[in-house]
């Protein structure tokens, strides 16, 4: 899914990375836990939060992930803006809970990391 | 089983591409109560060879500039459009597949086929054979350079280039409860190993331990330092802080397992996952603790 698809589905603003929006991701993430994120995550992901933090740049970086909306309306401060246009992110904000904007996003196509191996195992099984 | 004949690339795009893909939708129509006369003036001025006649939004018919050289040859310049116009029009619609009008063009020769909406006939644009050839070309352009981005990165790396025994190193200090800072040690590993061309997985796997091991060392040590090396073989990162030690090493690589106070959880730490994260990323791990003293934290990722 392209993120200016994402950004349309979310009614969101781009806080950084306008010139990227026709970049395509792959799977969605969504956690306020740092660690779990890191625990899941797969390059090329868009991952969804409410922490507005330099650390969900930081551990975004590390996984390999560099699109992130912040959700329920939330904006992270400047200094954090200025660190994710210096790594080269793409950052949106959205009204919408958490909850939501992943449904919003599952609903349009953009599934998780885990369900497809999931399905497979299961696949396997039967 | 058989086995399947390659079909090429291009012509696989005629099935995957649509009409709306190629057709261009700044379309110049004539309405039929024009002269020919006025047609010419039209067809050069917009350098083209023919246009869709409209009235009311729907396509009537097409003209082309054969049509008008029949007309300057008989000297009928100032007929109408209506009169001379090709009444009986093929068209096609935005959601067919560019294949679809590939073979009405090859059935019955037309240069152009102007595209309609398929409940209302509404004109949205022209297709001719030079759109389908613009739209393939863009494709495969676009196809290619994406596969030539792939290939760059496969280009030697800079660390298989290096003969021989080498090792990189690299300190830098941690900061006891520094959360503006806290990740910017573990950025600059990341970095490191990226210029040094190491595999993206492995780049992958060493910098979400050493972010993990880097916020353990902020949230929770003294501060202290960490280390990444690498040689030819492994990735390693030392972390070493200056107290006070794990309590129970087991219990803190067991997932879940977390003593964060709340204010650590808030900011999204505190999952419990830091040390059990490192040990699923890492091929070795080791923990020497020493309490009220020390905590050294040492992991590898293998090269190959």
């Amino acid at each position: 899914m392209k993120i200016r698809e994402i950004k349309k589905l979310l009614n969101a603003k781009v806080l950084a990375g306008k010139e990227r929006l026709e970049m395509e991701v792959f799977c969605g993430g969504a956690s306020d836990l740092m660690s779990d994120v890191l625990a899941y995550a797969r390059p090329k992901i868009v991952q969804l939060t409410g922490l507005t933090t330099n650390q969900v740049i930081y551990t975004c970086e590390m996984a390999q992930i560099d699109v992130v909306v912040f959700v329920r309306g939330k904006e992270p401060p400047k200094e954090v803006i200025e660190l994710a246009k210096e790594k080269g992110f793409v950052l949106l904000a959205t009204k919408l809970p958490l909850y939501e904007a992943c449904g919003v996003l599952y609903e349009a196509g953009l599934t998780g990391t885990m369900i497809e191996p999931l399905k497979a195992e299961k696949r396997k099984k039967k | 089983m058989g086995i399947r004949k390659k079909i090429p690339k291009s012509q696989e795009l005629t099935y995957a591409l649509s009409v709306k893909d190629a057709m261009c939708k700044n379309v110049v129509k004539v309405s039929p109560y024009l002269s020919i006369k006025k047609l010419r003036e039209i067809l050069k001025e917009n350098a083209i060879s023919g246009a869709p006649v409209v009235e009311k939004g729907r396509v009537i018919g097409v003209i082309s500039i054969e049509d008008l050289i029949k007309c300057l040859v008989k000297g009928e310049i100032t007929a109408k459009i209506k009169d001379k116009m090709t009444k009986e029009i093929t068209v096609c619609h935005p959601e067919d597949p560019l294949i679809k009008a590939i073979q009405i063009f090859e059935r019955t020769g037309y240069g152009r086929l102007p595209v309609v909406e398929k409940d209302n006939n509404k004109l949205v644009g022209i297709l001719t054979k030079s759109d389908i050839v613009m739209c393939l070309f863009k494709k495969l352009r676009s196809l290619y350079e994406t596969k030539e981005e792939k290939e760059d990165e496969n280009h030697l790396p800079l660390y298989s280039e290096l003969k021989g025994d080498f090792s990189f190193k690299m300190e830098k200090p941690v900061e006891k409860m520094d959360f503006k800072k806290a990740g910017s040690v573990s950025s600059a590993f990341k970095d490191a190993m990226e210029k040094f061309g190491l595999p993206k997985d492995v780049v992958r796997r060493v910098s979400i331990s050493a972010y993990e091991a880097e916020m353990n060392m902020v949230i929770y040590s003294e501060g202290g330092t960490m280390t990444l090396q690498i040689d030819p073989h492994k990735a390693k990162i030392e972390a070493n802080d200056n107290g006070p030690g794990i309590d129970d090493v087991k219990k803190a690589l067991t997932p879940g397992y977390s003593t964060a106070p709340d204010w650590i959880r808030e900011l999204g730490f505190g999952a419990g996952m830091g040390l059990p994260n490192i040990q699923n990323n890492s091929d070795k791990l080791k923990i020497r603790t020493k309490k009220g003293k020390f905590t050294r934290l040492s992991f590898e990722v293998n090269l190959k």
